[in-house]
């Protein structure tokens, strides 16, 4: 027997339901520092959570120690003592979404691929200007999780990730310009060279500083720098704010709340999306969620606990590792393309800012949708053109205001983590300076 | 456990090599709203193996103790695929010691349903005002025993013991949500958590008053900081830097950064000290081995030292200050701030404000950030100062400023002192959150760009 079915098997002698989490995972990264290959990380790590419910309350309890089962049962019943009154049986049936999250090919990618690609993205740089600094890491792993509860639940899951990303510092007399790029995926990826050029292409852009005034000004974030624009929404949709009364966007389902250009999902069923899952952290099958639809906001994302407090369903957003209870969470954030290029939405302004990274994002009042950031990477846009690096400028605003002055949605979405999101083009926000 | 880890030591050759295993256990307890959203006790062991060969590293994590000695084999393979070349070590002593940690209660006494009365108590005063639409009150303690050795013969035992709370009010008027936050957190012990009443009263007030504060108006603003806010400015606007890790392989980056060049005023002084007893980024020696110690980053005005691993020291041709830190075992050491504060002088809160006729008093810290170049910090209650005197409360400020700037823009420094640790932390390349604690005197900051609409 297990070590995990043994814990259930201890945990259902004294609590009158219960749940294992088990997860291990092995990855291996290289990544090269100053230019320079440095590292081989390799990291084998497994644990187990255990939750129960006793007495009608919820117990939890985890550990990496695995030769004591005893003890996480017996912690685990310590904690039901004071839990929360479970609102939810854990689910019975063995279903979940067909949703491709494992790729053989990530597992036989070999190390030495990863050090040669390496190499001649940082020889590419290298070839533009001997002073760039570059950093690179190319990652993948290999995951398991089983999930088994007292109602025959068990399923088990393989899962793959792969990344590559590259950051170049560009050193000068006053000051640097740092830029990053990168892929993630459950499949192989391979963009290393073009996100190195992507890179290049910013810098040779940010060599002209330039100055710009104070004011209202026309600005494009692009699909990097758009999850700062994000936050506020996938805050306002959890369940769990929602129960709590602390989200914005309570009691406004059905209401129009942005510009009827803007459809968001959260969705966890794209085939090797970086957050994707067939079944959630507690064993509901994966589904996509809308959240706003023609700028009516659609729903909320559950887990079962939060769910059965405000007597609806779980939506299968229930993330968790196997350290914590699932909470309510997003997977992959999906904002559907529209209809302007980025080069057209360039094009469209006389005077105004390209985003593209920002610096301090989440140290505003976020869950109200306040934003206020230093533009990281900015590139002053006159008369249609990109004419160099906007710097010590803050931008500011209301996410939920700006959702509604939308000038034009890009019609080339790309991945940013775990957003599929385009570039978003806004008629006027604050720029301080 | 030393016997393992000395066996395994001798498991393969390599240029160098250390081993740590790091076991512990602790409690974290939320409340959020009127629920109680976890309690829990866990445990955990792993440990990790980093070899040096020809210039090369390998680095391996895991949580099968038992297999030690296969890991050793693996992380030597590794940093064997990799190396061509030398990567010197700056010389330490060779050490055995066993470190207990001091604390004045133990965490590990107190009955868990004792932690649970406590976060409720607090939860309780929080949720009594009637414009407080939820709470959130953390506690978290953990106790761990690093064991750290080397191929170098040294073998080290530290035991850290980490107590602390957050507590959060969110207010709500319609969609306007306001929050205020507080949070203790560091080595002290348990009696560091308890008595925060005042503190619970104190943000919820502050989340109720925020409901009708005016949203700052962007521009350029005189700014004074309070000791924690300071802490956060010291932190971001130059210890970040200061971390030899960034600049060490940089050249053109080590002209602008040369000791000895100016970079404040010269009552102007930032040291990071991870010796102080008590406080969040204390320990006695780095995840190296190296012990750790008071290092001036700025004194006088003047660029004095940086911030160094074993590795950034040998390359620079300095010596090792004890700030490699790893965050826990499934990551290497990284060169990181400990105890980071800018010294005191002698100018009183009251000269200060009295000296400033038009400007933002700024309080405590929401959080900062750097790229090395530019920074963002925020303060977690303002008010615009007039005519020197304290004006109406303001809300959405967030500052910014230039790390080659900035500093030489602080034209006034308190006589007064404060560290403060956290719940949060410092996050560098993935390993967040690293505990530190930040401080400094009261500062005025002319020419602050602060974001607004």
């Amino acid at each position: 027997m297990r070590v995990e079915e043994k814990i259930l098997e201890l945990a259902l002698k004294v609590a009158e339901a219960a749940e294992v989490i088990y997860e291990e995972g092995e990855s291996r990264s290289v990544s090269f520092e100053h230019n320079k290959l440095k590292y081989i990380h390799n990291k084998s790590i497994r644990g187990m959570g255990l939750r129960i419910i006793k007495g009608g309350r919820i117990g939890f309890s985890s550990t990496t120690d695995l030769r004591a089962p005893e003890r996480l049962v017996e912690k685990a019943v310590r904690s039901a003592q004071f839990g929360q009154e479970a609102k939810f049986e854990f689910p019975s049936l063995n279903t979940f979404s067909e949703v491709k999250i494992f790729d053989k090919n990530v597992v036989d990618f070999p190390t030495e691929k990863a050090i040669s690609l390496g190499k001649e993205a940082i020889n590419k740089a290298l070839s533009v200007c001997p002073d760039y600094q570059c950093t690179v890491e190319v990652g993948k792993g290999i995951g398991m999780r089983r999930l088994l509860n007292s109602k025959g639940l068990d399923i088990s899951k393989n899962s793959t990730f792969h990344s590559m990303g590259i950051d170049i510092v560009h050193a000068k007399e006053k000051g640097l310009v740092w830029v990053g790029e990168g892929e993630n995926s459950r499949k192989t990826v391979d963009g290393l060279m073009r996100s190195t050029e992507k890179i290049l292409e910013k810098l040779r852009l940010a060599e002209r500083e330039v100055k710009v005034n104070s004011g209202l000004l026309p600005i494009i974030f692009t699909p990097k720098a758009v999850g700062l624009l994000l936050s506020p929404l996938e805050m306002g949709c959890n369940g769990k704010l929602v129960q709590k009364g602390a989200s914005p966007l309570i009691g406004r389902l059905g209401e129009k709340i942005a510009d009827e250009r803007l459809t968001i999902y959260d969705d966890p069923t794209i085939d090797f999306a970086p957050g994707s899952y067939p079944l959630d952290g507690e064993g509901v099958k994966a589904r996509c969620t809308p959240l706003l639809e023609r700028g009516v906001l659609k729903n909320y994302l559950f887990d079962l606990q939060t769910a059965g407090m405000m007597s609806t369903r779980s939506t299968g957003n229930g993330i968790r590792g196997f350290s914590s209870q699932p909470a309510p969470s997003c997977s992959n954030i999906i904002v559907v393309p529209g209809d302007m290029k980025l080069e057209d939405m360039i094009k469209d302004i006389k005077h105004g800012i390209l985003v593209d990274q920002v610096l301090g994002g989440g140290q505003s009042n976020t869950l109200a949708g306040e934003f206020s950031v230093n533009i990281d990477l900015g590139f002053l846009i006159e008369k249609g053109e990109l004419i160099g690096r906007v710097k010590d400028r803050m931008i500011a605003g209301n996410v939920f205001e700006a959702f509604n002055k939308l000038a034009a949605i890009g019609s080339q979405p790309e991945w940013y983590g775990d957003n599929y999101v385009p570039a978003l083009y806004f008629s006027g926000l604050s720029v301080v300076g | 456990m030393e016997e393992l880890i000395k066996r395994a030591l001798r498991a393969a050759k390599a240029d160098y090599l250390e081993i740590r295993v790091q076991e512990g256990s602790g409690t974290t307890i939320n409340y959020t709203g009127k629920e109680l959203e976890a309690i829990s006790e866990s445990d955990s062991i792993g440990g990790c193996v980093r070899a040096l060969v020809k210039g090369g590293w390998g680095f391996v994590a895991f949580n099968d103790i038992e297999n030690l000695s296969d890991h050793v084999l693996a992380a030597v393979e590794q940093a064997t695929m990799l190396g061509n070349s030398t990567r010197p070590l700056a010389p330490i002593p060779v050490t055995t010691e066993y470190v207990k940690a001091r604390v004045d209660i133990d965490p590990r006494g107190v009955p868990l349903s004792e932690k649970h009365s406590l976060c409720q108590k607090y939860n309780n005063i929080i949720l009594s005002s009637k414009l407080i639409q939820t709470s959130s009150v953390s506690y978290m303690d953990s106790r761990g025993v690093t064991y750290f050795a080397n191929s170098e013969g040294s073998f080290i035992a530290q035991e850290t013991i980490f107590c602390g709370v957050s507590l959060l009010a969110i207010a709500k008027e319609g969609a306007n949500v306001q929050r205020a936050f507080e949070s203790v957190g560091d080595l002290r012990g348990y009696q560091n958590v308890l008595g925060l009443e005042a503190k619970c009263e104190e943000i919820t007030h502050r989340a109720v008053d925020l409901l009708h504060a005016k949203p700052v108006e962007g521009g350029l603003y005189t700014v004074i900081a309070d000791p924690i806010l300071c802490g956060v400015f010291a932190h971001e606007a130059f210890g970040h830097l200061s971390e030899a890790d960034f600049t060490y392989e940089n050249k053109k980056l080590l002209e602008v950064m040369q000791l000895g060049k100016r970079f404040g005023r010269d009552e102007l002084s930032i040291v990071d000290d991870g010796t102080m007893s008590g406080e969040a980024g204390t320990n006695k020696y780095d995840s190296e081995g190296t012990p750790t110690q008071k290092t001036y980053l700025i004194k006088n005005g003047i660029l004095t030292s940086r911030l160094h691993s074993r590795e950034t020291a040998a390359k620079m041709g300095e010596r090792p200050t004890g700030n490699a830190r790893a965050l826990g075992y499934t990551n290497e050491p990284i060169v990181r701030m400990s105890n980071t504060f800018m010294e005191p002088r002698d100018w009183t809160l009251e000269r200060m404000l009295e000296d400033t006729p038009d400007g933002i008093y700024c309080k405590e810290a929401l959080g900062g950030q750097t790229n090395m170049e530019m920074f963002t910090f925020s303060p977690a209650e303002a008010f615009r100062i007039r005519n020197g005197k304290l004006a109406e409360r303001l809300r959405d400020v967030v500052l910014t400023g230039n790390v080659f700037e900035t500093l030489m823009n602080i034209d006034a420094i308190g006589n007064d002192f404060k560290l403060h640790g956290g719940l949060g932390g410092c996050g560098k390349a993935g390993q967040f959150p690293l505990r530190v604690s930040d401080g400094g005197p009261h500062i005025r900051i002319r020419n602050i760009v602060v974001g607004g609409r």
